[in-house]
């Protein structure tokens, strides 16, 4: 792919992109030092950047930027894991004979999974893939999935090709490996659908019938009421008509009899009892030429509930489609070393001995230990510990840790299903499928509700067969029929569904709804410190000594990737806009985990570990008690000129501003806070004190604990559980995930690993704890407005089987009832805030 | 009324078309995605379509 430069550079989009004429056009990052050309008028941050500036430009698409503009979505930087994606695996045969299709037309045809879709102008780069890459005829994203469908010319370009493209473009692709799985799912929600068109027509026609009947029933002085052969015709017509509904209501016979076989109250229950009780009377008032028809609140019900169902199911199976993430958390292909020569395989077939090299960006795919190179790590991903761990000759290398520095050469020491993560995916999997759910609160209150109705139907039946038999039946079954709990079978489904999608509006994701009913009660809440409660990166927390240096702090860390060069040069930036007086002579050069040296003008500079200057540098009586005295469990990082200690920064995971006021906030709604960390054990006590100081409550949290493993997390979890203790989980990291899948409510906060957030039962796409509040106060308005719902139907139903038992009720007054209960339930669903009131708020 | 034992068939006919119709449309998977096709539209397509000069221009 040949690419040419911007052409058209006085673009006015482009220009108003560029709030400081030092961030990337594409990715709004910091353009290093290097790369920086005050004569364009757009700069970039690395040659990713570039490329797909200018091949949105030169497909015409440019005005993608403006269109993020009025999304308001900050563009994602191109990560190093995206470039360096692992795509051979794409044009391998197993792959292509398990996850495409061929066309009639001989194109082919495959879904793959694309990371980092958050918004419209995403949907539309996406589906702009033909553009820029001709082989391909369509892209169909799926936003709700993260799901892309592409169809493509095999013999124009290999899949492999077409997915570096969308790497490019920043949507890193993945295999969809549970396709079938998928198209499970896919097919119960179109039948679904399908029921619910059914029943919407007929109970649509039914109800015009029944009106006529009406109308004939009360007659007219001149007209007369309508002769009996009409009746008799509208009456069987009804009933025809009425028969597909019976089947698009088999779902609710088979869920009864699977609560009558296991003896387990369900809202099936007294649904399927009333639709029959209706169909039959009906049938025989049709058959026998008198008594009483309720096809049409029967049909009616049955198209509510069908939509009431769907809407439920649906967010359920949305959720379930997104776990499939999980399984991509080591990448698919490695590279082999084989003597001199290097190969790609896939990393399912990686054996115990072989050695695996390892780019920098690229993620280990073995467990093993390193044989050569020497580099840093983010364990992150394991761990949950912020700061890179350096590793040389001899150290183990975890598989999904990524490599920061230099290439590795790793000896494999496991492999496969028996890495630690691939273990920890597992534990994850299996809490996920045993999960206990609460049973509903609806359907608790069904099981009271049927025997109460069937007890009342016996009642009724007695008393009345005392004065004629039929009348005994008639009243009965009018009563059965009555109190089917439409309205009660829909409140929960539809609070729960309008609570998700106004809570999706505040940027609050509920993969599981029945989260929210949880969420209402005083939990255990757990806290996962990195990210969580700290911003999960290092951050200069306090500097000493001379601020003049800044722009050389700047210069001299431009261009390393290191998360402790990050943090000095965006700090120094931040404090200092000037420009350097004092140039470098000589490029800056790493001494590997110790620090960065220099030659300038004025001498050696140097910046890295307080031992490394130390060695080659004096430091004043101020600088060196304060080095000794240290801050917190902060790192000291000191910078030397000319032989002197000029400063000191002291790096650390910065806590977030709004923690501690968000925690007293869920202290006081009676939830029982924990800490449970990764990191360091004294780290983790000097956050909970921080945290507890700010607060001004000593006994903020119930207990802490640093130094845990991913699996020790999930242990904990499950043993306060046991405890009974219903844990809410807090969490961001991998590290987190079998915790998160454990717990009662597992919560994914922003920032989160795709996996993480994957496992969990709601995401909130705003960073920290301070969603937190809202989240829980949010649930307790669902229900709230859930338990009115039920209320307001079961005063229906009172009122319906109150004047059925003494038979006061007609077709007529029940046709009337029923939909006016379950529009109330509606209204109640659809017009209670939730979760928006924060936002009027502002 | 008589004329009712044609009309109103004929209706429930007319009705049952539009079922078969929305089958077909579930069938072909047109209602599976309900929320890309909502932002979809918001796309402001310029009138300008690359050529395929253009597009060569990319190889």
């Amino acid at each position: 792919m040949s690419l040419a430069a911007p052409e058209d550079v006085r673009d006015p989009l482009a220009a108003c992109l560029l709030q400081r004429p030092s961030s990337c056009a594409h990715c709004g990052l910091p353009v290093p030092q290097g790369l920086f050309d005050a004569g364009k008028e757009q700069n970039f941050c690395c040659a990713g950047c570039e490329a797909v500036f200018s091949l949105l430009k030169g497909a015409g698409l440019g005005e993608y930027y403006s269109f993020r503009e009025k999304i308001g979505e900050k563009g994602q930087p191109i990560s190093e894991e995206g470039r360096a994606a692992s795509l051979a695996e794409f044009d391998t045969a197993t792959f292509r004979q398990l996850y495409c299709d061929t066309l009639p037309s001989g194109q082919m045809q495959t879904e793959l999974l694309v990371e980092g879709v958050h918004c419209a102008a995403c949907v539309w780069l996406v589906e702009k893939l033909p553009r820029l890459e001709p082989a391909v005829f369509q892209a169909r994203l799926d936003m709700a999935r993260s799901t892309v469908t592409l169809v493509w010319d095999d013999t124009r370009a290999p899949l492999s090709r077409v997915a570096k493209t969308l790497a490019s473009m920043g949507y890193r692709p993945r295999p969809y490996r549970g396709r079938e799985a998928a198209r499970m799912r896919r097919d119960e929600l179109r039948s679904l659908l399908i029921r619910i068109g059914v029943a919407g027509a007929v109970a649509g026609n039914v109800m015009l019938m029944a009106f006529a009947l009406y109308s004939g029933e009360v007659g007219h002085e001149e007209a007369g009421t309508m002769d009996s052969v009409t009746t008799r015709f509208f009456e069987t017509l009804s009933l025809v008509v009425s028969l597909p509904a019976l089947w698009a209501a088999s779902l609710f016979f088979r869920g009864a009899w699977s609560a009558v076989r296991t003896r387990t109250p369900h809202m099936d229950l007294p649904i399927a009892i009333g639709i029959l009780a209706g169909f039959g009377w009906g049938a025989y008032g049709v058959f026998s030429g008198s008594g009483e028809i309720y096809f049409d609140s029967i049909t009616t019900l049955i198209f509510l509930l069908l939509v009431g169902r769907y809407l439920q199911r649906r967010h359920q199976l949305a959720a379930a489609d997104a776990a499939e993430l999980l399984h991509a958390v080591v990448p698919g292909v490695a590279t082999v070393l084989e003597g001199a020569t290097t190969r790609r395989a896939s990393s399912a077939e990686l054996d115990v001995g072989v050695l695996v090299q390892v780019e920098s960006g690229e993620v280990v795919p073995v467990d093993g230990i390193v044989r050569s190179g020497c580099s840093a790590l983010d364990k992150s991903l394991l761990s949950g510990e912020a700061r890179p761990v350096s590793v040389t000759l001899g150290d183990v290398a975890e598989a999904g840790s990524l490599n920061l520095g230099s290439r590795l050469v790793i000896e494999a020491t496991e492999a496969g299903g028996q890495t630690r993560v691939a273990r920890l995916m597992r534990e994850v999997e299996k809490a996920l499928s045993t999960r206990t759910k609460l049973v509903g609160q609806a359907d608790r209150i069904a099981g009271i509700f049927t025997i109460a109705v069937l007890g009342l139907a016996l009642l009724t039946a007695i008393y009345w067969t005392q004065i004629s038999g039929e009348a005994g039946i008639e009243h009965a079954l009018a009563l059965l029929i009555v109190a089917c709990p439409c309205a009660l079978g829909m409140a929960t489904p539809l609070a729960l569904s309008a609570a998700v999608s106004q809570a999706a509006r505040t940027r609050k994701l509920i993969f599981s709804p029945s989260a929210l009913e949880e969420l209402a009660r005083p939990l255990d809440v757990v806290l996962d410190k990195t990210g969580t409660l700290t911003y999960g990166r290092l951050e200069v927390t306090r500097f000493e000594g001379d601020s003049g240096i800044f722009p050389l702090v700047v210069e001299l860390e431009q261009g390393f990737a290191h998360p402790a060069a990050t943090a000095l040069r965006d700090f120094a930036q931040s404090q200092s806009d000037a420009g350097s007086t004092i140039s470098l002579s000589a490029p800056a050069r790493e001494v590997m985990g110790r620090g960065v040296v220099a030659q300038t003008e004025r001498g050696e500079a140097a910046i890295g570990s307080s031992r490394f200057i130390l060695e080659r540098a004096s430091a004043s009586q101020v600088l060196r008690t304060s080095l000794e005295c240290g801050h917190g469990d902060d790192a000291p990082v000191v910078f030397a000129l000319d032989g002197e200690v000029k400063a000191i920064f002291w790096l650390g995971d910065k806590i977030r501003e709004d923690a501690a006021q968000s925690l007293v906030a869920l202290s006081d709604a009676g939830h029982r806070l924990h800490l449970l960390s990764g990191d360091h054990p004294w780290t983790v006590e000097s956050v909970a004190r921080t945290l507890a100081n700010q607060a001004g409550r000593p006994e903020l949290f119930s207990s802490t604990c640093g130094g845990v493993t991913p699996e020790e997390k999930l242990k904990r979890v499950k043993a306060l559980q046991q405890s009974g203790k219903r844990v809410a989980m807090v969490g961001d990291g991998v590290n987190d995930t079998g915790a998160l899948a454990a717990a009662v409510v597992g919560i994914a906060v922003k920032g989160a690993a795709e996996a993480c957030r994957m496992s969990a039962d709601v995401y909130l796409s705003s960073p920290g704890v301070s969603e937190l509040g809202a989240l829980f106060e949010g649930s307790r308005r669902t229900l709230r407005t859930i338990r009115r719902g039920i209320v307001f139907s079961l005063i229906y139903n009172a009122l319906g089987i109150t004047s059925a038992a003494f038979g006061l009720l007609g077709p007529l007054w029940a046709a009337v009832l029923m939909p006016v209960s379950s529009l109330t339930v509606v209204t109640n669903a659809y017009r209670s805030r939730m979760f928006v009131t924060r936002e009027k708020a502002q | 009324m008589t004329t009712l034992f044609i009309v109103v068939p004929l209706a429930l006919l007319v009705s049952s078309m539009a079922v078969v119709a929305f089958v077909w449309s579930v069938q072909r998977g047109q209602l599976d995605d309900l929320s890309t096709p909502a932002l979809r539209m918001l796309e402001e397509d310029t009138p300008k379509d690359p050529t395929s000069q253009e597009r060569k221009s990319l190889h």
